[in-house]
């Protein structure tokens, strides 16, 4: 076998190779092409820079606690312990106060989840770097997450105060009214504006509360004749609609002004 | 840096607000006139990332603003036209806040807000609540959290309403000291206040940009422009009638005028140099003459 190539052969690959002429494109292509792989590169790059959302949402969460969280807490807790000291006398049916706080810290959330609209720093806060809608979900997920804790707690205690209470009763009765009620309040102060509409939504649920808890009749029926599959489809259901409702919350803060004409200041107004 | 408005359109539900409206902007002053509606704020929302165009893109450097997402972000300061603050903090509060929100760390954050609230007169407010504060010092406050992080790209939505004289001019050294090393973007209805500092004046009008150029080569096209002449009261509603008028003094039981007019209005008119008055009423002159101009001049 011949390891050189001979002259002839290597004529005869130059002609075959010219056969293959790729033209050089004009520099306006070239430009362009450059362009469209910068662009895919960029696409990538904010693609990792969006990947760290769980770190991003533990920074915005601590924001929220240092500069709005304490007095809400503290109010929380104060709520609860007196509402446990209560129950110590045991005159008081133990599912009673686990349906009417259900939905309270949620509730009384609603008004710092808001407070951006309230005090028009909506605008201003959604050109931060962590900004409007980044904020309102680390506000939600705080406040649900409160409400699911203290609950959680109470119903502990109240398991530790009552032995004959029904530990799935106990859970449902408070988680079932949390999605619920929280769902519809979070409608309501999306539509009205104002202070007033979590602090309404919030008496109107007391009110209520109190009124079903102390109907006799009605508690019997919930403590003890109600199925439990009742409430399971009950939470299911009040799930769909909260992650509706917080879809919609988000999906404004993101279209930011285009749903609402011309007057781009009423879309900071409506979230 | 270069900032890049490429084609930007706003279309609300009835109302076109920005039609292709295209420029390239680098470090400097830039100075937004127009009448009310013109989209000035609409503008300013666009490029603050607080509002989508319909169409267009914005660049920096190239690069898209929505590649750049938080880094875009990072680059801004905004003051916008309606700047509501939470009653319930002090001045100094409230900056961190917002440096917080900004991610600045709390230690810059601290030298940073006791400087600014130093520049902007507010040191001594440092721990008054803000829900106190008077229209001026609220407007003070909102270009020192504007200012918080150095930001590269400025954008002022009429940072100056609010301000006595003392603190317009205050603000204006302010703004002409920063401006060497990013792009500020500031909308008036005070056409004074971009005297001096604007590199550049950006006309809008109905949503179009009309012109934008150095400021001293749009006042060379209303050279000979300019008169000002005496005339007796009687003779006032005529000229009305005919030219655009600017200043209007009474002296010695004469009227004198300060006119806009390509030609000589009368043989005793006397020219005289243009100013950025002049030139806000020669280019918005229709809507003026139709009622509706509202800028302070």
């Amino acid at each position: 076998m011949k390891d050189e190539i001979s002259r002839e052969e290597m004529d005869e690959i130059e002609q075959m190779l010219k056969a293959y002429i790729i033209p050089v494109p004009e520099k306006k292509r070239i430009d362009m092409a450059v362009n469209h792989v910068a662009e895919c590169m960029r696409h990538s790059n904010s693609y990792k820079a969006d990947s760290g959302i769980f770190s991003r949402l533990i920074k915005v969460s601590a924001h929220v606690l240092r500069y709005s969280g304490k007095r809400y807490f503290l109010v929380c807790l104060v709520i609860y312990a007196a509402v446990l000291l209560l129950l110590r006398d045991n005159r008081i049916n133990p599912y009673t106060p686990v349906i009417i706080l259900g939905p309270v810290p949620f509730m009384a959330a609603l008004l710092d989840i808001f407070r951006s609209r309230e005090a028009g720093m909506a605008e201003l806060e959604a050109s931060f770097k962590y900004n409007l809608k980044q904020l309102m979900i680390s506000k939600l997920v705080l406040a649900a997450f409160t409400n699911i804790v203290c609950n959680s707690v109470f119903s502990i205690a109240i398991l530790g105060m009552y032995k004959s209470v029904n530990p799935a009763k106990v859970f449902l009765f408070w988680c079932v009214p949390f999605l619920f009620i929280s769902t519809v309040s979070l409608f309501i102060t999306m539509r009205i504006r104002g202070y007033y509409a979590p602090t309404v939504c919030l008496g109107i649920w007391s009110a209520f509360s109190v009124y079903i808890t102390g109907n006799t009749r009605v508690m019997e029926y919930l403590v003890y004749r109600a199925e439990i599959e009742l409430f399971v489809l009950g939470g299911v259901i009040s799930s769909i609609f909260l992650i509706y409702a917080v879809s919609c919350l988000l999906i404004k803060s993101m279209e930011r002004g285009d749903l609402y004409g011309t007057d781009s200041a009423k879309y900071y107004e409506a979230i | 840096m270069v900032l890049t408005l490429q084609n930007i359109t706003k279309q609300y539900k009835d109302k076109l607000a920005l039609k292709g409206f295209s420029l390239e902007m680098t470090e400097g002053i830039y100075g937004l006139l127009g009448p009310n509606g013109a989209g000035k704020t609409t503008l300013m929302r666009i490029i603050a990332d607080v509002l989508r165009p319909t169409e267009g893109s914005v660049r920096v450097d190239g690069e898209l603003k929505e590649g750049m997402n938080e880094r875009y972000r990072d680059l801004l300061g905004y003051l916008p036209q309606e700047l509501g603050i939470y009653k319930s903090f002090t001045a100094y509060n409230f900056l961190m806040y917002i440096a917080s929100l900004k991610g600045i760390e709390k230690h810059r954050a601290k030298s940073k807000a006791e400087e600014l609230l130093e520049i902007t007169g507010l040191k001594d407010s440092k721990v008054r609540l803000c829900g106190s504060f008077s229209g001026g010092m609220k407007r003070r406050l909102g270009i020192a959290q504007a200012l918080l992080n150095d930001p590269k790209i400025l954008i002022l939505d009429e940072p100056t309403s609010g301000l006595d004289p003392k603190e317009r001019v205050r603000f204006r050294n302010l703004i002409s000291g920063i401006s060497q090393n990013r792009i500020v973007l500031l909308s008036t209805h005070i056409v004074s206040d971009l005297d001096m500092i604007a590199k550049a004046v950006i006309l809008l009008r109905e949503g179009q940009l009309i012109r934008a150029d150095a400021g001293k080569k749009l006042l060379e096209e209303l050279d000979g422009k300019v008169w000002n002449v005496k005339i007796p009261e009687s003779r006032f509603v005529e000229y009305e009638n005919k030219y655009t008028i600017g200043n209007l003094t009474r002296r010695d039981g004469l009227l004198e005028l300060r006119i806009l007019s390509d030609a000589r209005p009368e043989e005793a008119a006397c020219p005289d140099s243009p100013t950025l008055e002049d030139m806000y009423l020669y280019f918005f002159k229709e809507k003026e003459q139709s009622g509706q101009e509202e800028a302070i001049i």
